[in-house]
Protein backbone atom coordinates (compact mmCIF):
# COMPACT_ATOMS: atom_id res chain seq x y z
CA UNK A 1 0.00 0.00 0.00
CA UNK A 2 3.31 2.60 0.43
CA UNK A 3 4.37 2.39 -2.98
CA UNK A 4 0.81 3.15 -4.08
CA UNK A 5 0.02 5.89 -1.61
CA UNK A 6 3.50 7.19 -2.79
CA UNK A 7 2.59 7.65 -5.91
CA UNK A 8 -0.89 8.61 -5.56
CA UNK A 9 0.32 11.33 -2.95
CA UNK A 10 1.23 14.43 -3.56
CA UNK A 11 2.71 15.05 -0.09
CA UNK A 12 2.85 17.91 1.49
CA UNK A 13 6.12 18.83 1.08
CA UNK A 14 5.65 19.14 -3.09
CA UNK A 15 2.66 21.60 -2.35
CA UNK A 16 3.50 25.15 -3.04
CA UNK A 17 3.74 27.47 0.31
CA UNK A 18 2.93 24.45 2.93
CA UNK A 19 6.25 25.28 5.28
CA UNK A 20 4.43 23.56 7.96
CA UNK A 21 1.64 21.74 9.64
CA UNK A 22 -0.05 21.97 12.48
CA UNK A 23 -3.43 19.22 13.35
CA UNK A 24 -4.91 16.98 16.25
CA UNK A 25 -5.09 13.59 15.32
CA UNK A 26 -6.59 9.84 16.36
CA UNK A 27 -5.60 6.53 15.45
CA UNK A 28 -7.51 4.09 16.00
CA UNK A 29 -6.18 0.20 14.61
CA UNK A 30 -8.36 -2.86 14.99
CA UNK A 31 -7.20 -6.22 14.46
CA UNK A 32 -7.73 -9.62 15.50
CA UNK A 33 -8.03 -9.46 19.62
CA UNK A 34 -6.85 -6.22 19.93
CA UNK A 35 -7.99 -2.48 19.76
CA UNK A 36 -5.69 0.24 19.80
CA UNK A 37 -6.45 4.18 20.24
CA UNK A 38 -3.28 7.14 20.28
CA UNK A 39 -4.36 10.47 20.23
CA UNK A 40 -1.72 13.23 20.23
CA UNK A 41 -1.04 16.13 17.87
CA UNK A 42 0.81 16.10 14.20
CA UNK A 43 3.20 18.51 13.10
CA UNK A 44 5.03 18.69 9.78
CA UNK A 45 8.26 20.84 8.74
CA UNK A 46 9.23 21.40 5.34
CA UNK A 47 11.01 19.49 3.92
CA UNK A 48 10.19 16.51 4.89
CA UNK A 49 10.39 15.80 9.03
CA UNK A 50 7.36 15.02 10.89
CA UNK A 51 6.89 14.78 14.49
CA UNK A 52 4.13 13.45 16.59
CA UNK A 53 3.16 14.38 20.02
CA UNK A 54 1.65 11.76 21.35
CA UNK A 55 -0.71 12.36 24.65
CA UNK A 56 -2.87 9.00 24.89
CA UNK A 57 -2.00 6.13 25.59
CA UNK A 58 1.76 7.18 26.47
CA UNK A 59 3.25 10.37 26.22
CA UNK A 60 5.98 9.76 23.62
CA UNK A 61 7.30 11.89 20.84
CA UNK A 62 8.10 10.11 17.46
CA UNK A 63 9.88 12.14 14.99
CA UNK A 64 10.66 11.19 11.47
CA UNK A 65 13.46 12.76 9.51
CA UNK A 66 15.16 10.60 6.63
CA UNK A 67 15.95 7.28 7.28
CA UNK A 68 15.73 7.87 11.53
CA UNK A 69 12.88 7.66 13.30
CA UNK A 70 13.57 8.92 17.23
CA UNK A 71 11.16 7.41 19.63
CA UNK A 72 11.24 9.66 23.06
CA UNK A 73 9.82 9.18 26.26
CA UNK A 74 9.92 12.53 28.42
CA UNK A 75 8.02 10.73 31.99
CA UNK A 76 10.74 7.73 31.74
CA UNK A 77 13.84 10.03 30.05
CA UNK A 78 14.11 6.92 27.55
CA UNK A 79 14.45 6.48 23.81
CA UNK A 80 14.87 4.65 20.67
CA UNK A 81 16.30 5.56 17.28
CA UNK A 82 15.79 3.40 14.88
CA UNK A 83 17.99 4.17 11.48
CA UNK A 84 16.62 2.96 8.39
CA UNK A 85 18.69 1.82 5.39
CA UNK A 86 16.02 3.54 2.95
CA UNK A 87 13.80 6.64 3.57
CA UNK A 88 11.34 6.02 6.26
CA UNK A 89 7.75 6.23 4.99
CA UNK A 90 5.63 8.26 7.55
CA UNK A 91 3.25 5.88 8.71
CA UNK A 92 -0.79 6.28 8.49
CA UNK A 93 0.13 10.29 7.70
CA UNK A 94 -0.56 10.18 4.10
CA UNK A 95 -4.53 11.39 5.34
CA UNK A 96 -2.52 14.29 5.92
CA UNK A 97 -0.91 14.96 2.54
CA UNK A 98 -2.17 15.84 -0.40
CA UNK A 99 -4.34 12.73 -1.68
CA UNK A 100 -4.78 13.84 -5.03
CA UNK A 101 -5.55 11.57 -7.82
CA UNK A 102 -2.16 11.94 -9.47
CA UNK A 103 -2.70 9.22 -11.91
CA UNK A 104 0.47 10.47 -14.00
CA UNK A 105 2.27 8.59 -10.94
CA UNK A 106 1.40 5.44 -11.36
CA UNK A 107 1.80 5.68 -15.04
CA UNK A 108 5.55 6.24 -14.25
CA UNK A 109 5.83 3.19 -11.90
CA UNK A 110 4.44 1.47 -14.90
CA UNK A 111 0.91 0.73 -14.15
CA UNK A 112 -1.10 0.99 -17.58
CA UNK A 113 -4.95 2.00 -17.16
CA UNK A 114 -6.93 -0.69 -18.39
CA UNK A 115 -10.44 0.24 -17.99
CA UNK A 116 -12.41 3.33 -16.50
CA UNK A 117 -16.28 4.52 -15.94
CA UNK A 118 -18.05 7.04 -14.65
CA UNK A 119 -20.82 5.95 -12.03
CA UNK A 120 -22.71 9.20 -11.06
CA UNK A 121 -20.73 11.90 -10.46
CA UNK A 122 -17.34 9.29 -9.54
CA UNK A 123 -14.64 8.20 -11.87
CA UNK A 124 -13.60 4.65 -11.14
CA UNK A 125 -10.50 3.51 -12.98
CA UNK A 126 -8.47 0.19 -13.19
CA UNK A 127 -4.88 -0.33 -13.19
CA UNK A 128 -2.67 -2.42 -14.50
CA UNK A 129 0.82 -3.51 -12.49
CA UNK A 130 3.84 -3.35 -14.83
CA UNK A 131 4.04 -6.95 -16.60
CA UNK A 132 7.04 -7.40 -14.80
CA UNK A 133 5.75 -7.22 -11.36
CA UNK A 134 2.54 -9.00 -12.33
CA UNK A 135 3.27 -11.84 -9.88
CA UNK A 136 3.74 -9.71 -6.76
CA UNK A 137 1.46 -6.57 -7.41
CA UNK A 138 -2.18 -6.88 -8.42
CA UNK A 139 -4.61 -4.26 -9.73
CA UNK A 140 -5.76 -1.08 -8.52
CA UNK A 141 -9.16 0.40 -8.63
CA UNK A 142 -9.70 4.17 -8.01
CA UNK A 143 -12.34 6.08 -7.25
CA UNK A 144 -12.17 10.18 -7.55
CA UNK A 145 -14.81 12.26 -7.20
CA UNK A 146 -14.76 16.31 -8.54
CA UNK A 147 -10.33 16.05 -8.14
CA UNK A 148 -10.50 14.24 -4.85
CA UNK A 149 -9.69 11.10 -4.38
CA UNK A 150 -12.15 9.06 -2.74
CA UNK A 151 -10.64 5.77 -2.11
CA UNK A 152 -9.08 2.85 -3.63
CA UNK A 153 -8.97 -1.02 -3.90
CA UNK A 154 -6.12 -3.25 -4.23
CA UNK A 155 -6.13 -6.63 -5.69
CA UNK A 156 -3.46 -9.01 -4.75
CA UNK A 157 -1.99 -10.63 -7.64
CA UNK A 158 -4.72 -13.33 -8.35
CA UNK A 159 -7.64 -11.22 -8.34
CA UNK A 160 -9.08 -10.73 -4.61
CA UNK A 161 -9.73 -7.97 -2.56
CA UNK A 162 -6.19 -7.16 -0.53
CA UNK A 163 -7.09 -3.45 0.85
CA UNK A 164 -9.20 -0.74 0.89
CA UNK A 165 -8.46 2.72 1.69
CA UNK A 166 -11.11 5.72 1.73
CA UNK A 167 -10.58 9.42 2.38
CA UNK A 168 -13.16 11.71 3.42
CA UNK A 169 -13.72 15.18 5.00
CA UNK A 170 -11.49 17.03 2.38
CA UNK A 171 -10.73 20.83 3.46
CA UNK A 172 -9.02 22.65 0.63
CA UNK A 173 -5.60 24.75 0.86
CA UNK A 174 -4.86 26.45 -2.61
CA UNK A 175 -5.33 23.85 -5.36
CA UNK A 176 -5.00 20.37 -2.93
CA UNK A 177 -7.26 18.71 -1.14
CA UNK A 178 -6.30 17.37 2.32
CA UNK A 179 -8.47 14.26 3.62
CA UNK A 180 -8.89 14.61 7.44
CA UNK A 181 -10.32 11.22 7.54
CA UNK A 182 -8.82 7.79 6.00
CA UNK A 183 -9.92 4.49 6.78
CA UNK A 184 -7.84 1.40 5.58
CA UNK A 185 -9.20 -2.20 5.80
CA UNK A 186 -7.13 -5.10 4.68
CA UNK A 187 -8.84 -8.34 3.79
CA UNK A 188 -5.98 -10.51 4.14
CA UNK A 189 -6.04 -14.01 4.96
CA UNK A 190 -7.38 -14.40 9.00
CA UNK A 191 -5.34 -11.17 9.91
CA UNK A 192 -7.78 -8.83 8.61
CA UNK A 193 -7.50 -5.10 10.28
CA UNK A 194 -8.95 -1.99 10.41
CA UNK A 195 -7.04 1.50 10.63
CA UNK A 196 -9.08 4.96 11.17
CA UNK A 197 -7.06 8.48 11.68
CA UNK A 198 -8.97 11.41 12.01
CA UNK A 199 -7.79 14.96 11.67
CA UNK A 200 -9.11 18.20 13.26
CA UNK A 201 -7.79 21.37 14.26
CA UNK A 202 -6.09 21.56 10.79
CA UNK A 203 -3.53 24.85 10.46
CA UNK A 204 -1.41 25.37 7.23
CA UNK A 205 1.94 27.29 8.07
CA UNK A 206 1.36 27.55 11.63
CA UNK A 207 4.19 28.28 14.35
CA UNK A 208 5.52 25.15 15.66
CA UNK A 209 5.78 24.66 19.57
CA UNK A 210 9.90 25.94 19.81
CA UNK A 211 9.99 22.37 21.79
CA UNK A 212 9.55 20.68 18.52
CA UNK A 213 10.70 23.09 16.09
CA UNK A 214 13.79 22.66 17.66
CA UNK A 215 13.92 19.43 19.35
CA UNK A 216 16.96 17.20 20.21
CA UNK A 217 17.22 14.48 22.81
CA UNK A 218 18.59 15.62 26.42
CA UNK A 219 21.98 14.12 26.78
CA UNK A 220 20.76 12.54 30.09
CA UNK A 221 18.32 10.12 27.88
CA UNK A 222 18.67 6.86 27.86
CA UNK A 223 19.13 6.27 24.23
CA UNK A 224 18.57 2.67 22.72
CA UNK A 225 20.06 2.67 19.19
CA UNK A 226 18.37 0.50 16.54
CA UNK A 227 19.72 -0.54 12.72
CA UNK A 228 17.13 -1.97 10.52
CA UNK B 1 33.00 -18.78 -6.00
CA UNK B 2 29.23 -19.39 -5.90
CA UNK B 3 29.63 -23.29 -7.82
CA UNK B 4 32.60 -23.79 -5.31
CA UNK B 5 30.23 -23.39 -2.34
CA UNK B 6 27.27 -24.60 -3.56
CA UNK B 7 29.96 -27.86 -4.79
CA UNK B 8 31.57 -27.81 -1.30
CA UNK B 9 31.09 -31.33 0.61
CA UNK B 10 30.75 -29.67 3.85
CA UNK B 11 27.73 -27.73 2.54
CA UNK B 12 25.41 -30.16 2.95
CA UNK B 13 26.58 -31.37 6.24
CA UNK B 14 26.45 -27.73 7.91
CA UNK B 15 22.60 -27.31 5.63
CA UNK B 16 21.42 -30.17 7.89
CA UNK B 17 23.13 -29.46 11.12
CA UNK B 18 21.42 -25.61 10.75
CA UNK B 19 18.36 -27.31 9.93
CA UNK B 20 18.35 -29.35 13.08
CA UNK B 21 19.74 -26.82 15.38
CA UNK B 22 16.80 -24.28 14.01
CA UNK B 23 13.88 -27.26 14.33
CA UNK B 24 10.85 -25.48 16.59
CA UNK B 25 10.79 -26.44 19.88
CA UNK B 26 7.34 -28.16 20.63
CA UNK B 27 4.63 -26.01 21.97
CA UNK B 28 4.90 -28.25 25.69
CA UNK B 29 8.37 -27.46 25.97
CA UNK B 30 7.56 -23.81 25.34
CA UNK B 31 7.62 -21.12 28.47
CA UNK B 32 3.80 -20.62 29.34
CA UNK B 33 3.88 -16.63 28.64
CA UNK B 34 5.21 -16.62 25.13
CA UNK B 35 1.74 -19.02 24.39
CA UNK B 36 -0.78 -17.37 27.04
CA UNK B 37 -0.66 -13.38 27.18
CA UNK B 38 -2.52 -12.34 24.11
CA UNK B 39 -3.62 -8.87 24.72
CA UNK B 40 -3.29 -6.86 28.10
CA UNK B 41 -5.35 -3.70 28.61
CA UNK B 42 -3.45 -0.10 28.32
CA UNK B 43 -4.33 2.85 30.28
CA UNK B 44 -6.55 4.39 28.09
CA UNK B 45 -8.81 1.03 28.50
CA UNK B 46 -7.98 -0.25 24.88
CA UNK B 47 -6.52 -3.62 24.57
CA UNK B 48 -2.82 -3.47 23.37
CA UNK B 49 -1.50 -6.75 21.71
CA UNK B 50 1.46 -8.60 23.61
CA UNK B 51 4.32 -7.12 22.03
CA UNK B 52 6.60 -10.20 21.25
CA UNK B 53 3.60 -12.35 19.61
CA UNK B 54 2.81 -9.47 17.65
CA UNK B 55 6.34 -8.99 16.80
CA UNK B 56 6.91 -12.79 15.95
CA UNK B 57 3.90 -12.63 13.71
CA UNK B 58 5.18 -9.21 12.09
CA UNK B 59 8.31 -10.57 11.11
CA UNK B 60 6.67 -13.95 10.25
CA UNK B 61 4.69 -11.69 7.50
CA UNK B 62 6.83 -9.19 6.71
CA UNK B 63 9.99 -11.53 5.43
CA UNK B 64 10.22 -12.24 2.42
CA UNK B 65 10.36 -15.62 2.43
CA UNK B 66 10.83 -16.23 -1.18
CA UNK B 67 13.99 -13.94 -1.46
CA UNK B 68 16.02 -15.62 1.23
CA UNK B 69 14.89 -19.44 -0.05
CA UNK B 70 16.15 -17.61 -3.46
CA UNK B 71 19.45 -16.62 -1.73
CA UNK B 72 19.70 -20.48 0.14
CA UNK B 73 19.52 -21.95 -2.88
CA UNK B 74 21.63 -19.90 -4.96
CA UNK B 75 24.31 -19.01 -2.74
CA UNK B 76 24.08 -21.40 -0.12
CA UNK B 77 26.33 -20.85 3.02
CA UNK B 78 26.92 -17.28 2.17
CA UNK B 79 22.84 -16.72 2.01
CA UNK B 80 22.24 -18.66 4.97
CA UNK B 81 25.07 -16.46 6.86
CA UNK B 82 23.72 -13.29 5.16
CA UNK B 83 20.28 -14.21 6.47
CA UNK B 84 21.67 -14.55 9.95
CA UNK B 85 22.97 -11.48 9.85
CA UNK B 86 21.13 -8.62 8.18
CA UNK B 87 18.82 -7.29 10.34
CA UNK B 88 15.09 -7.12 9.21
CA UNK B 89 13.33 -4.07 9.03
CA UNK B 90 10.64 -3.78 11.21
CA UNK B 91 7.44 -1.79 10.64
CA UNK B 92 7.83 1.64 12.96
CA UNK B 93 4.33 2.60 13.01
CA UNK B 94 4.28 -0.06 14.99
CA UNK B 95 4.91 1.26 17.70
CA UNK B 96 3.58 5.04 17.96
CA UNK B 97 1.90 5.00 21.07
CA UNK B 98 3.42 1.99 22.87
CA UNK B 99 5.39 2.17 26.07
CA UNK B 100 9.41 1.94 25.89
CA UNK B 101 8.99 -1.05 27.71
CA UNK B 102 6.51 -2.79 24.78
CA UNK B 103 8.96 -1.05 21.88
CA UNK B 104 12.22 -2.71 23.18
CA UNK B 105 10.62 -6.00 23.68
CA UNK B 106 9.02 -5.50 20.31
CA UNK B 107 12.23 -4.71 19.10
CA UNK B 108 14.11 -7.62 20.39
CA UNK B 109 11.27 -9.92 19.34
CA UNK B 110 11.21 -8.98 15.89
CA UNK B 111 14.97 -8.94 15.36
CA UNK B 112 15.36 -12.47 17.07
CA UNK B 113 12.53 -13.78 14.71
CA UNK B 114 12.80 -12.06 11.45
CA UNK B 115 16.59 -13.94 11.45
CA UNK B 116 15.28 -16.72 12.12
CA UNK B 117 12.38 -16.59 9.50
CA UNK B 118 14.98 -15.52 6.89
CA UNK B 119 17.77 -18.42 8.04
CA UNK B 120 15.04 -20.95 7.84
CA UNK B 121 13.65 -19.95 4.09
CA UNK B 122 17.56 -19.42 3.28
CA UNK B 123 18.37 -22.87 5.34
CA UNK B 124 15.26 -24.93 3.32
CA UNK B 125 16.45 -23.20 -0.02
CA UNK B 126 20.13 -24.18 0.49
CA UNK B 127 18.98 -27.87 0.99
CA UNK B 128 16.56 -27.78 -2.04
CA UNK B 129 19.61 -26.80 -4.46
CA UNK B 130 21.87 -29.34 -2.95
CA UNK B 131 18.84 -31.78 -2.91
CA UNK B 132 18.69 -30.53 -6.92
CA UNK B 133 21.85 -30.46 -7.83
CA UNK B 134 22.55 -34.34 -6.08
CA UNK B 135 19.42 -35.65 -8.28
CA UNK B 136 21.01 -33.74 -11.06
CA UNK B 137 23.99 -35.83 -10.15
CA UNK B 138 22.88 -38.95 -9.81
CA UNK B 139 21.14 -38.99 -12.73
CA UNK B 140 24.27 -38.33 -14.99
CA UNK B 141 25.85 -40.99 -12.88
CA UNK B 142 22.86 -43.29 -13.71
CA UNK B 143 23.37 -42.42 -17.39
CA UNK B 144 27.33 -42.34 -17.91
CA UNK B 145 27.02 -46.24 -16.15
CA UNK B 146 24.12 -47.20 -18.56
CA UNK B 147 25.89 -45.66 -21.55
CA UNK B 148 29.25 -47.68 -20.32
CA UNK B 149 26.98 -50.90 -20.42
CA UNK B 150 26.30 -50.94 -23.71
Amino acid sequence: MTLVLAALVLAVAGTPSVNSVCAVFERMVKGPGSEEHVQGFYYFQAPHKVTLDVRSPVRQLVVFDGNTVTFYYPVENKAFRVKSRSPVSVPFLEALASVQPETKHLAQLGYTLSAHEFKGDTLVSRWQPPPKLKKALGALTLRETRGRLISFDELTPKGQLESRTSFANHVRFGSAYFPLEIRSESYLESESSEERVTYSNVEFNCTLPKEIASFSLPKTAILREVQW
Amino acid sequence: MVTWFINAPWAKVICILLVISLCPIPASLRPAHAAAQQTTETQAGGMEPDPCMTAQQDATRDTNKGLWFLAGCAIGITGIIIAYVLEPTAPQSRLIGKSPQWVSVYIDCYQRKGKSVQGNAAVTGCLVGEGVLVVAYLIIIAVAVESEDY
